[in-house]
């Protein structure tokens, strides 16, 4: 009796835990598999991202853009659109951000206020990325995976556009945007790390996701047009200025992502493929059920489950990319409705079974 | 720099180039178009695409022989598309989170089997893998110009070609087809005559997931000659629009696909030409966006007309 | 001897949440007749004939197919045996033509391929052989409604029908079309086949019918031959007096401010149908109106347009003096509009949302409880925290998902919203629809309380009669998108009285209706 009313209490943690739970177990087969020495790659996996300073901060590090992301990605799911624009944005923002600081503006601007304003650059730069296929799905009903989809796609051009044209530095042999001005980065926190003041910008874009979605007017608009639209037409919400808002904020999020993991992380503008953050945002949304308070520790699982697998792959020349398939089963069984429903359904029976005695 | 481009040979180059683009394209789309008569998205056809295209090196290498190779596509396909619907049809899962996730799996999945089976990730050039052969088809071939551009394509181009008559005939002569459109128009008229719904859309989304997966062994027999990660660029993707694009209609998705390759076509053509080649590479993708919003936008002004939309 | 070809014995059915929509009801056909089925909305009708069609397994009970004992499993099976139904909305896929949805399911084939001239063929065969005209190669959704309806009829008997089931088979249709129909059921009948015809129109049911059985409560009330029968006495048999619960309300008083005022009004939907014909009422402070009428005549699209979800083609609407005319819902909502919408989880709430933010949806940006864009957490807790303890819903906290509730109590957290918002006037569509007795008891004493103390007008829209007569000061009824008939009074109405206006029986003079509307 205890138990059951246990499961259909937490019955969505502990659906996640077990999905978790089961894409670990699937990961340590992927690596027995695949290895030379198995036990080794699977410590290494495990305990890697704690056996140094540096390794433990990169978790930390990795988390910021995926923090980013899967902020961005929540307001869009959270009206109810797979606006997967996040990607795009965060990328394009990044080479936007690193063109006016390591080529377009003087150098020279005090410290504090050149990031700053890169940062509020970034932020307009990704909001008009997640305007525009939010104006053609509301106008014209485009489907918006398709359209973001691509879109992104013309946006890794434009970025990749931006590097070679706009900043490309010709006495460097790889692909790469002249040196940042030092002025606009932002400063490295802990000596030894990469770890840098981002993730206070981060800390706060959590909170203000949280605060915006629960305690503001615009927010609850935005809650409940994702929820039920006819419902929110009956009341008087403006769904196409809610749809279009969230849809903003969710793109402004993910241009902060990308300005603050150039300041913070790079001397040069390196990015020609996707970075991926985007995607990943999406699943760690997903698996937070779209709750600002639970986004940090997914966006934290996954970052560990990511810099584990790239210290595998460094260390033993196993492929990091098995963690892409992890993460992928844990959200397939997580998005999978009747996912461990069996186990609900008996407890709900046993439950009521015991209250029709009680009666 | 333009006189160039408009000399003949060009323009020979630029249209073998555009049928050749377009092969993939073209099955992707018929996928796409199958699911879409069945009233949903086939949303995992790039996560289909690529692990066939990988599974079609490995038994090509595997069994020396192209049959191998292409039935390897099928099967590689087919892991996916199962996945896909199993989670969605029988344990109620959403269709985009699934198919992304799945496209995410393919990718890092493809990779990891790459390396498990030759220890490369990038490539699959360490595999002594096939391609499926170029068919130079006769009378034709001996035609001046024309025989040029037509004959010497790799075979699964063609078939991509008669693909397209295949899917025309089932989806609309075929009592299958009938059955398919019927659950994808109304599933409520189809079941009240005792059409199962779930087993129309389960083989709807297999058979979707087998054209697209012919387009997946193009990609690593024909279009190139060995598999390499992350190949799809999106196809997946831009043959659901080309689809869209079509409104169903199996031609019309053939000239949309072809459209789309053209642009592909362009985008490697117009690079040769010292352009600025990111701008050139974006081009497939714009003419999706801007075509999938053209259609859109007319849908919807007919909709509104109809009244079947009121806000 | 006529053949008793159907025999429903003894069919009891009890849904699970305890409610009993059919009682020992005995429904007998004989071969070769029109049986009329009659009764209100929510009768026990529509339950009966999904029995009878195998949707539903009865709790007690038998049926009988020509003298033998049998039990559908689904509605497959029913449709082997000979039973078929032809739905108020139709089953047909609009996209495909005639023939492919008369043959969906068990198509001729040719060479492994579809045989599309096969299709046409059997079509026109069968439409020949019941005399129907009907073009095979059309696309069933460039044809008309009655079209449709002969397709889906044909679609039955194809599949080899001798029983078919015609659920309100008249209401989308034109009088011309009607009769049209009327003559080919009759064909039918003469072709031996038997036919259960559901109805409210009773001239219809007159002029078509052999028999008919009336439920009344889930219950057979009587069963007859037409032609013993007048309408009149059909029509006080159908409503009849029932089991009446008592509400105590106080005289209305009113100070004769008009709160609503509809005049002229007109709506005509996109297929060109006009569902509201000039319609006049007027509401002052105080009272209750009450909208009688069968389900379908108007009702829904009025209460809609009032809220400002619809947009009106002629006439005007007034809210205490100003007019809603290109007013948006909020602009609307602020004029003291509040609704009780007849579709509870599309309209009435967002169910993963919590029973607090339900509560304030249409209150949330006002200044009491927000400052600019923030919301003030503390005044929304304080006040939704007194509503539920004030509307008795009854939840594990607040803050759990509204669609986790039952019925009664998600109805109970709308009235909470929609009586608490200083409404001038409610507009309540089916209040009391399908929950519990206690928590309707709890929405009329909500629904009284708000005219009598607050002085806020009600317009109550209800299906159920007997609800109507006793809360209403005075009442409307509606048909086919009129106003037919007006009682200043509501207390000396009778259902039976109501149920001839509703039923189309009778009209009130246009003198008469007029009344409705205050000069």
């Amino acid at each position: 009796m205890k138990t059951s009313k246990f499961i259909v209490k937490y019955f969505d943690l502990i659906r996640i835990i077990s999905a978790v739970i089961i894409g670990f177990l699937l990961a340590l087969v992927f690596l027995f598999f695949v290895s030379d020495d198995p036990l080794n790659a699977i410590k290494t996996f495990i305990l890697g991202p704690f056996a140094s300073k540096r390794r433990f901060f990169n978790v930390i590090e990795l988390a910021i853009p995926l923090l980013f992301t899967s902020l961005g990605m929540c307001f869009m799911l959270k009206v109810g659109e797979f606006n997967l624009i996040v990607e795009g944005g965060f990328m394009l923002s990044g080479a936007v951000v690193a063109w006016l600081a390591s080529t377009a503006l003087p150098p020279g601007i005090p410290p504090v206020i050149f990031p700053a304003l890169l940062i509020v650059v970034g932020a307009l730069v990704g909001m008009a990325c997640g305007l525009i296929p939010a104006l053609l799905n509301i106008k014209w009903k485009a489907n918006v995976v398709v359209v973001t989809i691509m879109l992104n796609y013309v946006l890794t051009f434009a970025s990749t556009y931006i590097l070679r044209y706009w900043m490309r530095d010709t006495s460097v042999t790889y692909l790469g945007s002249h040196k940042l001005a030092q002025n606009a980065k932002l400063h490295t926190l802990l000596r030894g790390t990469d770890l840098h003041t981002g993730i206070f910008i981060a800390i706060a874009a959590v909170l203000f996701t949280w605060w915006f979605l629960n305690r503001t007017t615009k927010g609850f608009e935005i809650r409940v047009t994702g929820n039920n639209r006819s419902f929110a037409k009956y009341v008087g919400i403006n769904v196409a200025s809610s749809m279009l808002l969230a849809q903003m904020i969710g793109g402004a999020l993910a241009g902060v992502g990308g300005a603050v993991e150039i300041l913070g992380k790079y001397d040069r503008f390196l990015w020609v493929n996707q970075t991926g953050y985007g995607f990943t945002g999406l699943m760690i949304s997903v698996l937070a059920l779209n709750q600002p308070a639970a986004i940090p520790f997914v966006a934290l699982l996954f970052a560990y489950l990511q810099i584990g697998a790239n210290i595998v792959g460094t260390t033993t020349d196993v492929p990091s990319e098995f963690v892409m398939v992890i993460q992928a089963i844990i959200i397939l069984l997580v998005a999978a409705t009747l996912f461990m429903e069996s186990l609900r359904k008996r407890a709900v029976i046993k439950l009521s079974k015991v209250e029709g005695e009680v009666k | 720099m333009l006189e160039q481009f408009l000399t003949l040979d060009y323009l020979i180059a630029f249209l073998i180039s555009v049928i050749r683009m377009s092969t993939p394209l073209i099955f992707c789309a018929l996928g796409a178009l199958i699911a879409s008569h069945a009233g949903t998205i086939n949303m995992a056809l790039e996560g289909i695409m690529l692990m066939a295209s990988l599974i079609a090196v490995v038994f090509s290498a595997l069994t020396q022989s192209v049959i191998g190779g292409i039935a390897g596509a099928l099967l590689g396909g087919l892991i996916i598309s199962l996945l896909f619907v199993y989670l969605h049809l029988y344990k109620q899962s959403d269709l985009i989170i699934t198919g992304l996730a799945l496209n995410t799996f393919a990718s890092g999945g493809t990779v990891y089997l790459l390396f498990l089976l030759t220890g490369d990730k990038g490539t699959s050039r360490l595999l002594q893998s096939l391609s499926v052969p170029n068919w130079h088809i006769p009378i034709i071939k001996d035609i001046p110009i024309l025989g040029k551009i037509l004959s010497g394509h790799n075979a699964l181009t063609y078939i991509a070609f008669i693909a397209v008559f295949l899917t025309y005939i089932l989806v609309f002569r075929s009592r299958l087809g009938l059955r398919i459109r019927a659950v994808g128009f109304n599933p409520n008229a189809a079941a009240s005559v005792g059409i199962s719904v779930k087993k129309i859309k389960l083989q709807a989304f297999l058979l979707s997931g087998l054209f697209a997966s012919l387009g997946g062994a193009f990609m690593s027999m024909g279009y190139l000659s060995y598999f390499a990660r992350d190949m799809m660029a999106g196809r997946g993707y831009i043959g659901i629009a080309a689809t869209t694009l079509a409104n169903g209609q199996s031609f019309g998705t053939l000239l949309a696909s072809l459209g789309f390759g053209a642009a592909n076509a362009a985008s490697i053509t117009l690079a040769t030409l010292n352009l600025k080649a990111d701008l050139v590479a974006m081009i497939p993708y714009l003419a999706t966006v801007i075509g999938l919003v053209i259609v859109s936008a007319r849908k919807l002004a007919k909709a509104r007309k109809k009244g079947q939309v009121t806000d | 001897m006529e053949e008793q070809i159907l025999l429903m014995d003894n069919i009891t059915v009890i849904y699970p949440n305890g409610f009993a929509a059919n009682k020992n009801v005995r429904l007998a056909c004989n071969r070769g007749s029109i049986h009329a089925l009659l009764g209100e909305n929510g009768a026990g009708k529509t339950t009966l004939m999904k029995v009878l069609f195998g949707s539903i397994t009865p709790t007690e009970g038998q049926i009988y197919l020509k003298g033998k004992p049998i039990q559908f499993r689904d509605s497959l099976d029913a449709i082997q045996h000979g039973v078929g139904m032809v739905h108020q909305h139709f089953m047909l896929v609009d996209e495909l033509t005639v023939a492919e949805n008369l043959v969906l399911g068990m198509e001729p084939k040719k060479r492994g391929l579809f045989d599309f001239d096969a299709a046409v063929k059997i079509t026109d065969e069968i439409a020949k052989k019941y005399n129907f005209e009907i073009d095979a190669r059309a696309i069933v959704g460039d044809c008309s409604v009655a079209v449709k309806q002969k397709l889906e009829i044909l679609k039955a008997l194809l599949r080899g029908a001798e029983i078919l089931i015609l659920d309100e088979p008249t209401a989308v249709l034109t009088p011309q079309e009607i009769s049209e129909l009327f003559v080919e059921l009759k064909k039918l009948r003469d072709m031996n086949h038997t036919i259960v015809f559901i109805s409210h129109k009773l001239n219809e049911v007159k002029s078509l019918c052999d028999s008919f059985t009336i439920l009344r409560n889930g219950q057979v009330v009587d069963v007859g031959r037409i032609d013993d029968f007048t309408e009149q006495e059909l029509s006080n048999l159908m409503v009849g007096r029932q089991v009446s619960f008592e509400i105590s309300k106080d005289a209305p008083k009113s100070e004769g401010r008009e709160l609503l005022r509809v005049q002229n009004l007109h709506y005509t939907n996109y297929e060109g149908k006009q569902l509201l014909k000039d319609v006049s009422f007027s509401l002052t402070d105080g009272r209750i109106l009450g909208v009688a009428g069968v389900e379908g005549n108007g009702q829904n699209e009025l209460s809609e347009i009032i809220t400002g979800l619809r947009r009106f083609s002629k006439g005007d609407i007034t809210i205490d003096g100003s007019s809603i005319k290109n007013r948006t819902v909020r602009q609307i909502r602020r004029l003291g509009v509040g609704s009780i919408s007849e579709d509870r989880m599309t309209y009435g709430c967002a169910p993963n949302m919590s029973v607090r933010d339900n509560i304030i949806a249409d209150r949330y940006f006002t200044g009491k409880y927000s400052k600019g864009i923030r919301l003030d957490i503390k005044a929304i807790q304080k006040d939704t925290n007194a509503l539920i303890k004030q509307f008795d819903v009854a939840c594990p906290s607040p803050d759990s998902m509204a669609g986790m509730l039952s019925g009664g109590n998600i109805q109970k957290i709308i009235a909470a919203r929609e009586f608490s918002s200083d409404s001038k006037i409610i507009i309540a569509n089916q209040p009391t629809r399908g929950i519990d007795v206690g928590s309707s008891e709890f929405i009329h004493s909500q629904l009284i309380k708000m005219t009598r103390e607050k002085g806020a007008s009600v317009l109550l829209i209800s299906a159920d009669l007997n609800e109507l007569i006793k809360l209403s000061d005075s009442i409307i009824v509606m048909y086919n998108g009129e106003i037919t008939a007006y009682f200043e009074d509501a207390s000396k109405v009778t259902d039976v009285e109501l149920g001839e206006y509703m039923l189309g029986v009778k009209k009130m003079s246009t003198e008469e209706i007029g009344r409705a509307l205050q000069q």
